[in-house]
Order: C-alpha cells, then sequence, then structure tokens
C-alpha cells in the first residue's frame, strides 16, 4: 500500500503505554462534571434535578432533535449541581456535576446480553446509539464502504491499540453493528504498521468468521494517517474538497472507540460513560491506559498515573498534534478525549520565531499538497486572496507544518487567520 | 500550583531550528577548510580570518544601524562568509576580501532585511562585485589544479555533502541535477566535461548554494528546474555566478511550479 502524500514519520513514543495491553480500571472518581453542550451550538437539556439520585448508565440529559444526543451518569451519586463549569474545548459550558456515593452501582440490566441483538433493524441500531449517547449522524446519501480507521498515528497515543489488542472480538462486532446499520458493502478496517499483531490477531478472527466483504489494511505509519480525508484520500483515491463530507463518496470512517462503544451499547446494554484513554509524556510517573468514566476531571486522572514526576510545560487534552493545551487540571475529560499528556519543556519547543528561510519543510510535509509557507507569508501581510490562491480552505489542521518549521513559525494559526477572513 | 503553557497546536516541535541548520553547514564546509590550509597555507587562513571577521562586523553594525536584535548567533553570516573566503582566489589581498565580505553582507542580505528576506545568494553578490569591480586581480578560481589537490578537495566536498544529506539540510537530486547537467552537456558540446564539473567551485556551488534555501524555489520541481537552468548558466560562464540569475528566477519558478492544490 502506498504511504500518503506528504505527511511525517514522528517519534511514535508509544512504547511507555505500549508495554503491556492490560487497561487499567481504576476506582470510580469521587465526582464528575458532565458538560452539557457538544458544540458551541449544541446544548441538551438536562433530565434529572438537583438533589436527585442516579445510579451508572442513567439518563442526565437529552436532545430531541434528528440526530439525538443523550449523556448519562458515569458515577452512581447525588446530582450536586447543573451550573456553568469550564469546558477544554469550549472555555465554559452548562454542566452536570455529580457527587459519587461510592456504591457504583449501575442500571441492572447494564451487562446482560440483549437478547436478538443479531435481528435488529438498521433504524432500531440507530435508536439505541443515540439512546447510548454514542456520536452518530446518519448518512444522507447511500454509503459502500465502512473503513474503522485504527491507524492512531499521532505519538503517544495507544488507547485504540490497547482496546484492539484486549478486545477484538467485541470490536468486530461492533463493526458488524455499523455495518448493518449502514447497509455497506465493504468493511476495511485500517492500521498502521506498528500494530502488525492486531493486523494478524483481527485477520484470523475474519477468517474464521468467514467475512468475505470484510478487509484488514495495514499502511506505513506516517502522520496524518488517521486523518479521515487523509485516509479516504489516499486509500479509495478520492479526494474530498473543502466543506464536503466523505459520504459523498460512499464512505463512513469510524473509530475503534466508537465502534467498541456501538458494540456495548448494542450487544450488552451499556450506554456511552466510559472510554479509554492513554495518560502519557515524559512528565507523567506511570504512563498507561486507563478506563476512564466521561466527566473525571483531568487532575483526578493523573493521579491514576501517579501524578507528575516533574511540573509539566504543558498538559495536553488529546494527542500532541491536534489536542488542545489545558490551562487548568479542574476540567473534565469528554468523550472524544484520547489522552492526557504531560508534556515537559524540550517537547513543547516554545523557541523564539526567527523570519521563514524559505526552506520548503512546510510544502513537503503537508498531506493535501498546499503551499503553508507561501499563505503564511501572505497571511502576515493580510493577503487573504494570495492565501487561498496557494491553497488555504484544503488545510485540515494537522500541525505538520507548524512541527517541521525550523524557524517554529506559528503555521497553523497563520493559516487559521487566513482561513477567518476569507 | 502548575503553570501550564496555553498555546495552539501543534504541542510538539521538531528539534531542528534555524541556528542549527546554519551551524551545521559550517561544520559540513570544515572537511574543506582544512585543505585549502594544507594547499595554500597561510593565505588560506588569512582570507578566511578576514572573510569572517568583516562579515560578523558588517552584520553586528547593519543590526545596530536599523535597530534589530542581532543575528550573528544564527550561523547564517559565519556560512556566507565561509563560503566567499573558500572560493576567491588564495593570493588575494586582504582588503579585497574584507570589502568583497562586508558588500555580500550588506548589499547581499542585510539591506533586503536579512537571512531569509534576500533574494540573492549573499556569497555570490560579493563575489561578482568582486568581479566586476576588480577583473584584473581576480584570477579565474576555476583555474585547473592538477592531481593530489583536486583530489583531497573533491572528496572534502563530497564529506561535506554527505553530511548535509544525512543531516537532512540539502536534496542531494538537486545537486545531482546541477552537477549532471553540467557534465552532460559539457560533453554534448564537446568539451573536457572533469574540469569544470568536479573542480571545488563548482562542488561548493552544487553542495552549499544551488541547494541553499532562502534563495532557491521551496517546491522540489522548483528547485530541481533551478538546479537545471544554474547547471547550464555555470556552463556558459565557465563560474557559478550564474546561480544569480536563477536566484532571480526563483519567484517565478515559485509562481509556476505550486504544490498540486496549490492555483
Ligand atoms: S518550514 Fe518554515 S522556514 Fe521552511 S519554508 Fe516553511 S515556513 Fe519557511
Ligand atoms: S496544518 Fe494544514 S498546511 Fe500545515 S501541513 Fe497540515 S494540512 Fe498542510
Amino acid at each position: 500500500m502506498k504511504p500518503i502524500r506528504g505527511g511525517l514519520k514522528l517519534d511514535g513514543k508509544k512504547d511507555t503505554t505500549a508495554v503491556s495491553w492490560t487497561i487499567t480500571r481504576p476506582s470510580p472518581p469521587r465526582r464528575v462534571r458532565i458538560p452539557l453542550s457538544f458544540a458551541s451550538d449544541i446544548t441538551v437539556l438536562p433530565t434529572v434535578r438537583v438533589g436527585e439520585s442516579v445510579r451508572v448508565g442513567e439518563k442526565i440529559a437529552e436532545t430531541k432533535s434528528r440526530n439525538s444526543v443523550t449523556l448519562h451518569a458515569s458515577i452512581s451519586g447525588k446530582i450536586s449541581e447543573i451550573a456553568k463549569f469550564p469546558h477544554p474545548l469550549l472555555g465554559e459550558s452548562e454542566s452536570v456535576e455529580i457527587l459519587s456515593d461510592n456504591k457504583d452501582e449501575s442500571l441492572p440490566e447494564i451487562g446482560h446480553e440483549r437478547s436478538g441483538w443479531e435481528l435488529l433493524s438498521s433504524s432500531e441500531i440507530q435508536r439505541i446509539l443515540g439512546e447510548s449517547g454514542i456520536p452518530w449522524n446518519q448518512p444522507s446519501s447511500p454509503i459502500d464502504t465502512l473503513i474503522v480507521n485504527g491507524c492512531e498515528s499521532e505519538p503517544y497515543l495507544t488507547s485504540d491499540h490497547s482496546l484492539l489488542m484486549s478486545h477484538p472480538v467485541e470490536i468486530l462486532k461492533g463493526c458488524e453493528i455499523f455495518f448493518r446499520l449502514l447497509g455497506a458493502r465493504n468493511l476495511l478496517i485500517v492500521l498502521e504498521d506498528n500494530k502488525e499483531e492486531v493486523a494478524e490477531l483481527l485477520k484470523s478472527k475474519i477468517f474464521f468468521n468467514t467475512w468475505s466483504h470484510a478487509r484488514v489494511e495495514v499502511l506505513p505509519s506516517r502522520y496524518p494517517q488517521g486523518h479521515e480525508t487523509v485516509l479516504v484520500g489516499s486509500l479509495l483515491k478520492k479526494p474530498i474538497q473543502p466543506g464536503h463530507s466523505v459520504w459523498e463518496v460512499g464512505v463512513v470512517v469510524q473509530n475503534v472507540t466508537n465502534v467498541y462503544a456501538a458494540y456495548e451499547a448494542v450487544v450488552i446494554q451499556k450506554p456511552f460513560y466510559e472510554r479509554v484513554l492513554t495518560i502519557a509524556g515524559e512528565c507523567v510517573a506511570q504512563p498507561r491506559n486507563v478506563w476512564v468514566r466521561i466527566g473525571t476531571l483531568v487532575e483526578d486522572v493523573v493521579k491514576y498515573a501517579r501524578g507528575f514526576l516533574r511540573p509539566p510545560e504543558k498538559v495536553v487534552l488529546g494527542g500532541p498534534m491536534t489536542g488542545v493545551a489545558l490551562g487548568t487540571l479542574d476540567i473534565p475529560v469528554l468523550g472524544e478525549s484520547r489522552a492526557i499528556l504531560g508534556l515537559p519543556k524540550e517537547v513543547v519547543r516554545l523557541d523564539s520565531i526567527e523570519p521563514c528561510i524559505r526552506c520548503g519543510r512546510c510544502v513537503e510535509s503537508c498531506p493535501v499538497s498546499i503551499s503553508p509557507v507561501m499563505i503564511t507569508l501572505a497571511a502576515e501581510k493580510d493577503l487573504f486572496e494570495v492565501a487561498q490562491d496557494y491553497g488555504a480552505p484544503f488545510c485540515i489542521e494537522c500541525g505538520n507544518c507548524s512541527y517541521i518549521c525550523p524557524s517554529k513559525r506559528p503555521m497553523v494559526e497563520l493559516i487559521q487567520y487566513a482561513n477567518a477572513h476569507s | 500550583m502548575l503553570t501550564l503553557k496555553q498555546t495552539p497546536t501543534p504541542h510538539i516541535r521538531s528539534e531542528d531550528s534555524v541556528p542549527k541548520m546554519m551551524w551545521t553547514e559550517v561544520f559540513a564546509l570544515l572537511p574543506f577548510v582544512l585543505a585549502s590550509f594544507l594547499f595554500f597555507g597561510f593565505n588560506a587562513f588569512r582570507i578566511l580570518v578576514v572573510s569572517t571577521g568583516t562579515a560578523l562586523l558588517a552584520e553586528m553594525g547593519m543590526r545596530k544601524l536599523l535597530g534589530k536584535k542581532s543575528t550573528l548567533y544564527d550561523g547564517s553570516t559565519v556560512v556566507t562568509a565561509f563560503l566567499l573566503a573558500l572560493i576567491l582566489p588564495p593570493s588575494l589581498p586582504s582588503w579585497m576580501v574584507a570589502l568583497g565580505s562586508l558588500f555580500a553582507i550588506v548589499f547581499g542580505k542585510e539591506i533586503f532585511g536579512g537571512l531569509g528576506q534576500n533574494p540573492f545568494n549573499p556569497t555570490l553578490v560579493g563575489y561578482a562585485f568582486l568581479s566586476i569591480g576588480f577583473n584584473s586581480l581576480m584570477k579565474h578560481p576555476l583555474e585547473s589544479t592538477e592531481g593530489v589537490q583536486t583530489w583531497v578537495f573533491g572528496v572534502t566536498l563530497f564529506l561535506g555533502a554527505i553530511i548535509l544529506i544525512f543531516k537532512r539540510l540539502i536534496h542531494g537530486d538537486v545537486s545531482l541535477i546541477y552537477l549532471g547537467t553540467i557534465y552532460l552537456f559539457s560533453l554534448a558540446l564537446g568539451q573536457e566535461p572533469n574540469e569544470l564539473t568536479f573542480g571545488s567551485t563548482v562542488l561548493l556551488a552544487a553542495f552549499f548554494m544551488v541547494t541553499d534555501p532562502v534563495t532557491t524555489p521551496v517546491t522540489r520541481l522548483g528547485e530541481r528546474w533551478f538546479a537545471f537552468g544554474a547547471g547550464l548558466l555555470t556552463l556558459l560562464l565557465r563560474e557559478p555566478t550564474g546561480i544569480l540569475v536563477m536566484n532571480a528566477l526563483t519567484p517565478w519558478l515559485d509562481d509556476r511550479l505550486r504544490p498540486q492544490r496549490s492555483r
């Protein structure tokens, strides 16, 4: 398989958390805060009141829009507050705070196999996913190929890898659920070549299941392989134009966490209230993969890894290339948070910014074949049309150009600036 | 209490930096510098010291004058000064070396705003100035030298090239296109190709000037066409000052040969 165009071979730094595939399950936190906003314009309404008791898995908020979103209690206890709290991406958001009763009591049906789940129709599956709080948008056009994205091409991250190694059968069931939901014809599980053992495992399971529609594809590790448009572009040779969805070329890309969550929701009736998260980075005492209840505060997750060895320069929620740098640890983990990283000065490298030396490295590293150097030089002079000419709208904000620039120019920021003005 | 930095993505950066790149270039030049000491003795040393000293002073003075922060640490001035010293004839009087070096820094680089903004290769600007102004004193730098010396120069320069390629500072194919163009077109014109192609000045140009980041196109395709054109011009003039013409064409090449999705 041909690697993606451009891209970077980054130091994976995965060995600290990839030494064992056990995912630790620490005791649930004393307190969680579950944000009710998903984006600046999507907020769900609480269905519980302050003072009410909830069990794990109980619904605490919902919307009734087309793509219904629900939220579930991730610990058992009392609703202590419904108010504005810090949010990692939105600054702040209305959130539901639950204080634990230390019983960790969950809804009775959770963990019991749903009878007849193999026979559920597409719309029934869709309803279950919605009720279970699994992010899902039903495509508006017919889907030919379901791609399950196990690339995990950002450094440090191994949560998908550990989930794939420890629960391959469940993940294949999850794939089957999405496959049926979409009425797709091909199932493509994509991995990077640092997960050969996962590939072998899945291939043998697929062979025993005699699934002729399924295929495992191993790609060379290269960032940002796992990015949806890059992946679809290089796998299926179908370029995605800016502002367009991969649906239009008959493709849906799902990540491993979602696929596993779908298995849990449909088969063992467990809503999406916890996820696997990598806690790593040079500053973290005992890097590992843990099951984290959604809404757990970052400071509590850090304790799962025995804290910091030395003060980090940055704490990142998500991957090192695309995550968000936190200003405080008093902030909740979201459903989409793949990692918490404690990064030291020598990795963050906030060196002084030098002028562009036109070395062209950014151009070579760009996976969408645009010219980061020309765009940023134009952006600095407010020449937004020139920036657009050189392809600014195609930028997927992968961060490669900023990473590689020897002058440490704030490339992504400048490109965002240019795009905001056109 | 933790104080955390909240800057935009990405949160990790490569270890390369401009000073690192430039000092690596200086390092890659050292084998050849030593070889020049060996064959030209004190004169080579004298020229290197005068060229470097003048360049550093010129850069410092210009920056002070314009009220900008000092950039001496970035190593680019030393690269320019070394390259100039290494293409000048060893018998050149010191005042001329100093003049060339001053011109290279002031009119080759700083007048445009410093490293990165200069359209022309500063070394060649200084060299061209001396060639035009004092033609009689500038012995042709490519004059044929026999045997051992040519070999030693060639080997030390290829050693430098290997360092640069290994450190990913230059693209080997670009140097190869430049040298290949000179070699093949010499053959085609019925000339003896080796003397020009493997002379130390052309090799220096191939590894340190045609591959200069600042004054060449930003895309690989552009760099290749640049090298091809520079090769032809070098053959025509029998010295690498023709690269200056390609420097002038670089904005045009950048405009024509864009990455796939830049239109
Ligand atoms: S990587 Fe940085 S210095 Fe090099 S061309 Fe791009 S913006 Fe300029
Ligand atoms: S951030 Fe944008 S411009 Fe920079 S490499 Fe990635 S896609 Fe290209």
